[in-house]
């Protein structure tokens, strides 16, 4: 990769070759970089792992549209020094779901190792078998709606910016046009199968409270925590995965989001039980752009 | 004994066994309980949730509270017929081991009990799958293999051989070709001192934390108690959580993530194949499919080229 070095930085949090898609990887020498990709298959957001990335002077970071989205939230927030950043803008035309390319993978009976290529549509090869997938069949499902695929900040840009599509909300609409009762029954079973190992907090770059709400203490407990105040913490959600609890803390989260909210998709990408987690940050955004409309319609 | 049947067969004796018995059939995200016989099929897919959940399920009541009275929450002993891989067939003696061993856990025990495990050999290993390189075989009271367009059918459990008596025996020379000797790959003895290892700092650098690869995991056991309201509750937990060995002084044994994921390998391949003398890990692939981070337990634990 030309156009990254590590002149001015002291290491270069980036993607990796990973089996089907890219792995994060951290560059710290000159012979790390060759390593360095950026390509359909990086689909994981770095800007999580700033939140824990020891560094002394600046770090290098890839972004695409949707992490610098993520990533200028952040810095807005004042959790993140944009002066301590090198950031390497990657306009993104897409990136693979993991757990699509699975499903077609076991579907079509496909045998590691397996290597995707993106020409237009993507093909799917274990050397024996070749698969042709549409492109909207194998994309993430945020990169179907994304406005901005290219990274609106930057200092080092890679290769040429790319148009977003329209947004129009048409996932969410769909679910709006449902009646109440429909709409309950669709919430009712996707969110029932949450298993609560929390990935999609984990994941999420804009979830870096050092407490949350269901975690098991709510108190920071250190030894000058008393007795009482351990023995009196609150809990505020039951541990049980029960829908009841699972709406509440997908509900709070989400309102938590709302507004902040990058629609980086990692949540999805990290939920292995597939609940649409983006669906309730994305009606909060829309809700919050039309309110916005009407005010701005008011003068 | 092992029988030559057709899928009809095999699904004629599974719908016939519906009304004595619970059947569980695996789909998309975890294990259904079967209806009607239109729902019994031998291809199915690994569902997300593994066959633990039936058994050991991610929340359940210990016990009620009714003023100053306590209520213990037994389970029902229900009869079930759980279809499965081979993978989460294995599971079970990893699961059986650590709640059917003194003290006996009566939760699972009751579940467990009635239950007649009928394992379909997979002919694939899925994407991220291991199975067959760690040297897992096919488990249960009815073992069920293709054998062209039909289905060898192995009764290892006695009581049920009445029911396939009817069938044709199936030969048995095809059955050891099919075995084959594939080479166990499976290499862990490097463990033995990389207790303080670099390695661990390197593998757990992107792990964030969450509970994928555990609550996944068919023979990950690990859990919380909790009241909940007028209940007592079990629920799953994960030694990948920060708050899982947290004392009650503030005072966390595993503090890094890099502790952690350590603790997660040497459970599976060290401390429980000590124990109990099997490693704790089937080889399914769950942990590899889905880790957000694309931690792979592979690189860990085992030979590759």
């Amino acid at each position: 990769m030309n156009e990254v070095s590590l002149e001015n930085v002291d290491l270069i949090l980036g993607w990796q070759k990973g089996e089907l898609v890219a792995k994060p990887f951290i560059a710290k020498n000159e012979e790390d970089i060759p390593k360095l990709i950026a390509d359909f298959t990086c689909s994981i957001n770095l800007v999580r792992f700033l939140h824990d990335l020891e560094f002394d002077g600046k770090a290098g970071i890839f972004v695409k549209g949707c992490d610098a989205r993520s990533l200028e939230m952040l810095i807005k927030e004042g959790k993140v020094d944009r002066d301590r950043l090198h950031i390497i803008g990657v306009p993104c035309r897409g990136v693979v779901d993991a757990k699509k390319a699975m499903r077609i993978i076991e579907m079509e009976g496909l045998k590691s190792p397996i290597s995707v290529t993106d020409e237009g549509d993507f093909t799917l090869t274990d050397g024996n078998k070749t698969v042709r997938v549409k492109r909207e069949e194998l994309l993430a499902s945020c990169c179907l709606t994304c406005r901005s695929p290219t990274p609106q900040i930057y200092d080092t840009l890679i290769g040429e910016p790319v148009e977003g599509s329209k947004d129009e909300f048409k996932d969410v609409e769909e679910i709006e046009s449902l009646s109440l009762q429909e709409r309950w029954e669709f919430w009712s079973d996707t969110l029932s199968r949450c298993i609560r190992c929390y990935a999609c907090r984990e994941v999420c770059p804009m979830c870096y409270c050092k407490e949350c709400l269901v975690d098991p203490t709510n108190v920071v407990v250190t030894p000058k925590t008393t007795a009482y105040e351990k023995a009196n913490r609150p809990v505020w959600i039951s541990k049980a995965s029960q829908l009841q609890e699972n709406m509440i803390y997908h509900l709070i989260r989400a309102m938590h989001l709302a507004g902040r909210c990058a629609d980086c998709g990692e949540c999805e990408r990290a939920c292995p039980m597939e609940i649409p987690v983006r669906l309730l940050m994305r009606k909060a955004e829309k809700d919050l752009r039309e309110i916005e409309a009407r005010l701005a319609a008011m003068g | 004994m092992e029988f030559l049947c057709s899928e009809e067969d095999i699904v004629n004796w599974l719908a016939s066994k519906l009304e004595e018995y619970a059947v569980y059939i695996p789909s998309e995200y975890g294990f259904e309980r079967a209806s009607s016989s239109d729902e019994l099929k031998l291809n199915f897919p690994l569902p997300a949730i593994s066959i633990k959940s039936l058994f050991f399920p991610h929340s359940d009541v210990l016990m009620r509270f009714r003023g100053k009275e306590i209520v213990e929450a037994l389970p029902d002993e229900e009869k079930k017929i759980v279809l499965t891989k081979a993978c989460d067939a294995n599971s079970l003696k990893v699961l059986d081991a650590v709640f059917l061993s003194e003290p006996v856990d009566p939760y699972y025990e009751r579940r467990r009990k009635n239950t007649v495990i009928v394992t379909v050999e997979c002919e694939q290993m899925c994407y991220g799958g291991f199975c067959k390189d760690i040297g897992i075989e096919p488990e249960g009271d009815v073992v069920i293999r293709r054998r062209g367009k039909s289905y060898c059918v192995e009764v290892r459990n006695s009581e049920l051989l009445p029911e396939f008596e009817k069938f044709e025996a199936c030969d048995e020379g095809a059955e050891e070709t099919a075995k084959g000797t594939k080479e166990n790959l499976l290499n862990i003895e490097w463990l033995e001192d990389a207790f303080e290892s670099e390695v661990w700092d390197e593998v757990s650098r992107f792990c964030i934390s969450c509970g994928v690869c555990t609550y996944l995991c068919p023979t990950c056991h690990c859990f919380d108690i909790t009241d909940s309201g007028r209940v007592r509750i079990r629920t799953w937990d994960s030694c990948q959580f920060p708050y899982f060995t947290m004392h009650t002084s503030g005072y966390n044994p595993r503090p890094e993530k890099k502790h952690r994921l350590r603790n997660r390998i040497y459970h599976k391949f060290s401390y429980f194949p000590q124990r109990y003398g099997i490693v704790a890990c089937v080889g399914c692939g769950r942990c590899v499919r889905m880790c957000p981070s694309r931690i792979d337990i592979r690189e860990l634990v085992l030979r590759r080229d």
